[in-house]
């Protein structure tokens, strides 16, 4: 028995270890006066600036000191999400980068418990719009931005916009012999060589096809051409990058310029490709969710992306600021230099997925169900 | 087998003040059947959930239900399905076979023989049981690659051969690469659920049987064997109900060698489908239920109510059989496991760790361990995981040893239903026990609340333990003979009293390793905190998946060499802290035997000593 009450002291020691560890998770930093903000890195005029005082003196007096972002590039947004707390102190972003099914499920319960989580939510779709999920906002820093970046019921607002082309492995593969347009991809020469991610479920690599298919720049004769080059296809697109990276295959099928541009900063031997017969560059779209719990968060944050802070931030992340004058980062070219291909809206999209996927998985395979 | 006598009820000599059979009935029928509501609240209501939502065209809160058999329907006259089904049934069986046979190989010579490298097996089961199924599958996945796996280019430069243009010859992503690597993984959970039941066995039958004249092999096969039967026969079920639902490393292995099975292809039902086939994933769901149920059914009916207590009362010797020179291939077969189950999976993965590109060998960094520590979601997300480990481990082990008990020695419909619903959690793939949980736990008013709260994290993670641990004190509890218990309550110990003193410190060894295995499976568990954590209670598992998504497997490598570096200070502390123990008990032993005289006990220990192997 004395082993046993030994036993249990320890386990309550280690339970009480545990309880310690759990109760010291970070606090952040603590907010300041709105008057002492340093918003001149934002490029606002005096009007705007006060207004993200008064945004800022409303959130922290109503102590949303936290704001929560779901979205699929979430992951790839850290640095900017932290740029936004170092600017507004006392303001934490918590970004998950939820997507597909998960992030439904999420935004299915959360509405329908009323508990509401999550503020913002980041897409490159408009799925969650007639669901009715997201409330209206206009960001007041928003007024250059193109109208073809913005929903048009005012609710989903665009704010970089993510280059789709191909990489291949510059120690396989010579400059001078490497594919240079979509149309080379489907070339024999490179049976065996050629991984993507999975085209038969949403994915990045079946969005960029069915683009692609639907404005003409392939077909189904050139996806049947790159299955009979024994396409491997691989369940994620950052999968058939790594394969490719190893050295495993040439090319990688499909690719985006932010993707690529984080594996490069790691070391990986990769080239970008920007096809000769078009890129797709398709707009990010972040929108204030309703019965947000940090409301004038939101707003803040909505507005401050649209400041020249945070579009040189995503200039910086690999993808295109869609706010004009905002100087493209890294070795990204500028946008008027590319032959940008004209897509179906996310509207239009909506409907190809269906039927797209799975004429996708017909011709090259894929592990979707169904 | 040790036979015993029938528990007896000694109720009634207690005396006229205790209560008699009918109060007793009384009194723990109102108890059961409210023990059987919880059980029923927790372990099946999510399972209906689940099943409802076959019929359902939109999710639970969602407007524009409507109810329909049309989806069912078409999943269960597709042929696609059954062919999935078949690829499931193959797979779990030859995991299941494979990986019981190696469990039991090395379960017999740590507790039987005087093998050479024996004391290191346990700590290698340990780890390769404590390594996420994930990275099992992505170390694996890396090293038996065809084109540029470690293997194949080991192989290429001892043979000068080019393995890089048309590939090695191991090519894990294939039928019995997928079998190899799942078996591994699986021998190490076998492993501990039949090591114990070995440790505490009763060795005067085995002694008999050598002294009528039995050899060893056929001792072990003869009395080994059957009285390990519910054991074994657990730990054979567990592994095939686990890898019929296994999802990790099908997905990471199988599916590029074109292997789907149930797991796989739900997952694809609700995430790889353009806004959820949920209907789908439900039916496909359901009928892993049913297989799981027609396995309870069976196991029930085989092992019926025979008892095979493997502890007595009485002392026993716990000498080694000698192997002589064969226990030098015992130690081939150790090293060998080893380096598959643990030491290459590790290499592969520390080496990532260092990596600053998974897979590329031609520069090193810290850069990762440096990432993870200054990220705070990392580091919330591992206190996290330690705190729902530790209490959720706790509370699982607790409820399975009361649970247990209830089954134990009640009988009736009640009682054959408690037991059943805790076999339910196990039913459902990780990913559709998730959200089973979640549709029931948020369809209650007052639960509502708990969500996106570390305590619905904690209760689901409870729940997806629970099959476990139950077997895990099944087995502990199987082997302690009713008349230890009888005898302390004819010396006047209460019910309670004579479970808490005489029985529970018989099987503390086993309760420790259940509440053991039961944190570690929750340490690791993906399916149920995907769905259930918030951002504010996330864990390790889900860290390591978003940072999987994102392509940052050297980063998922480094939290990972983080948590084995400190499960391994742990072991070391723990294994210190009982090291002591043993020795204090030893100490104590030799002055009693001292005290006793030369009549005492030589070379003899109680059940608990077999532990000290440990």
């Amino acid at each position: 028995m004395r082993t046993a009450k030994r036993t249990g002291v320890a386990i309550i020691a280690l339970a009480l270890v545990a309880t310690g560890s759990a109760a010291c998770s970070s606090s952040g930093s603590k907010p300041v006066d709105a008057g002492k903000l340093d918003l001149a890195p934002l490029g606002l005029d005096k009007t705007a600036e006060q207004q993200m005082r008064d945004l800022y003196k409303k959130a922290v007096d109503g102590k949303q000191t936290k704001l929560v972002v779901y979205g699929p590039n979430q992951a790839n947004n850290k640095a900017i999400n932290e740029s936004f707390a170092d600017r507004f102190p006392g303001i934490k972003v918590t970004a998950q980068p939820y997507t597909g099914a998960q992030l439904e499920s999420r935004l299915a319960t959360e509405f329908s418990t009323n508990k509401h989580i999550v503020d913002i939510v980041e897409n490159t779709t408009y799925a969650y719009l007639e669901k009715g999920y997201y409330a209206k906002s206009t960001p007041f820093t928003a007024v250059k931005l193109p109208q073809e970046f913005r929903e048009k019921t005012g609710m989903l607002w665009g704010v970089s916009g993510t280059v789709f082309g191909f990489t291949y492995n510059n120690t396989k593969v010579k400059a001078a012999e490497a594919p240079a347009t979509w149309a080379d991809l489907a070339d024999p020469k490179w049976k065996g060589q050629i991984a993507s991610g999975d085209p038969s479920q949403p994915s990045a690599t079946s969005d960029l096809l069915l683009k692609l298919r639907a404005g003409g720049t392939i077909n189904d004769d050139w996806l049947r051409r790159v299955k009979a080059n024994q396409l491997a296809v691989k369940s994620e697109l950052e999968l058939a990058n790594t394969a490719v990276a190893q050295g495993q295959y040439a090319i990688s099928l499909v690719n985006i310029y932010n993707f690529y541009a984080g594996d490069k900063k790691k070391g990986a031997p990769l080239t970008f490709v920007y096809p000769k017969d078009g890129v797709v560059i398709e707009p990010n779209y972040y929108g204030i969710m309703k019965g947000a719990p940090h409301q004038a968060a939101a707003e803040l944050y909505m507005n401050w992306l649209y400041a020249k802070e945070a579009q040189e931030g995503f200039a910086k992340l690999g993808t295109y600021p869609l706010m004009p004058g905002t100087r493209t980062g890294g070795d990204l070219p500028e946008m008027n230099t590319l032959k940008v291909l004209d897509t179906p809206d996310p509207t239009e999209m909506s409907k190809l997925w269906g039927p797209g996927t799975a004429t996708l998985k017909k011709i090259l395979g894929g592990s979707a169900a169904g | 087998m040790a036979a015993t006598a029938p528990p007896v009820d000694l109720g009634p000599a207690r005396g006229p003040g205790r209560a008699g059979p009918v109060r007793l009935a009384r009194r723990f029928g109102p108890v059961r059947i409210l023990i059987a509501l919880t059980c029923a609240f927790f372990f099946l209501w999510p399972v209906v959930m689940v099943a409802v939502g076959a019929f359902r065209t939109a999710l639970p809160g969602q407007a524009g239900n409507t109810w329909t058999a049309g989806r069912i329907a078409k999943v269960y006259t597709d042929g696609s399905t059954y062919s999935v089904l078949w690829q499931t049934v193959v797979l779990a069986v030859s995991v299941t076979v494979l990986s019981t046979l190696i469990a039991l190989f090395f379960a017999w010579v740590v507790a039987r023989t005087d093998t050479p490298l024996r004391q290191v097996v346990t700590p290698v089961m340990v780890l390769v049981l404590a390594m996420p199924p994930m990275f099992f599958a992505i170390a694996w996945d890396m090293l038996g690659n065809k084109r540029v796996g470690m293997l194949n280019q080991g192989l290429a430069w001892i043979t000068g051969s080019d393995a890089g243009s048309s590939g090695g010859p191991f090519n894990v992503e294939s039928w019995y690469g997928l079998i190899l690597v799942c078996s591994l993984k699986a021998a190490s959970f076998s492993y501990f659920m039949v090591l114990g039941p070995f440790l505490t066995m009763d060795r005067s039958v085995e002694e008999a049987s050598l002294i009528s004249g039995a050899g060893r092999i056929r001792t072990f096969f003869r009395i080994h064997i059957p009285m390990l039967t519910p054991a074994i026969s657990s730990a054979s079920l567990l592994t095939l109900i686990a890898f019929l639902e296994g999802f990790d490393i099908p997905a990471i292995i199988g599916l590029p060698a074109g292997i789907r099975v149930l797991p796989t292809q739900i997952y694809n039902y609700i995430n790889a489908t353009f806004g959820g086939q949920y209907a789908q994933a439900s039916s496909l769901a359901l009928m892993l239920i049913a297989l799981v149920t027609a396995l309870i059914v069976v196991q029930a009916k085989l092992l019926g109510r025979r008892r095979f207590t493997t502890i007595s009362g009485k002392t026993y010797r716990t000498g080694r059989w000698r192997l002589g020179p064969a226990r030098w291939a015992c130690t081939l077969a150790i090293v060998v496991f080893t380096l598959l189950a643990l030491v290459l999976p590790l290499v592969q993965l520390y080496l990532g760790s260092l990596q600053p590109f998974f897979g590329l060998f031609q520069s090193w960094t810290l850069d990762n361990y440096h990432a993870i520590f200054e990220d705070p979601e990392v580091v919330s997300a591992l206190e996290n995981t330690a705190y729902l480990a530790v209490f959720g481990g706790l509370a699982a082990i607790a409820a399975a040893l009361v649970l247990t008990k209830v089954v134990n020695t009640t009988g009736g419909a009640v009682t054959r239903f408690i037991s059943f619903s805790t076999w339910m959690p196990m039913a459902l793939p990780g990913v559709v026990l998730g959200l089973g949980m979640m549709w029931s736990y948020l369809t209650v008013p007052g639960l509502a609340k708990l969500y996106a709260t570390v305590w619905i994290l904690l209760i689901g993670l409870f729940v997806s333990a629970i099959p476990v641990a139950m077997r895990s004190a099944e087995g502990a509890l199987v082997q302690v003979p009713g008349d230890l218990e009888e005898a302390a309550r004819m010396s006047g110990a209460g019910r309670v009293r004579a479970f808490c003193r005489m029985v529970i410190p018989l099987i503390t060894p086993s309760l420790l390793s259940g509440w053991l295995l039961a944190g570690i499976l929750i340490a690791g568990n993906l399916a149920v905190p995907v769905l259930l954590a918030s951002p504010d209670s996330s864990t390790v598992s889900v860290v390591v998946l978003e940072l999987y998504k994102q392509g940052d497997v050297t980063k998922s490598a480094a939290v990972f060499c983080v948590i084995l570096t400190v499960l391994l200070a742990a072991g070391i502390l723990a294994g210190a802290v009982r090291g002591a123990f043993a020795l204090r008990r030893r100490a104590r032993h030799r002055s009693a035997a001292r005290a006793a005289g030369p009549s005492g006990t030589s070379g003899a220990t109680g059940p608990s000593g077999g532990a000290a192997v440990l």
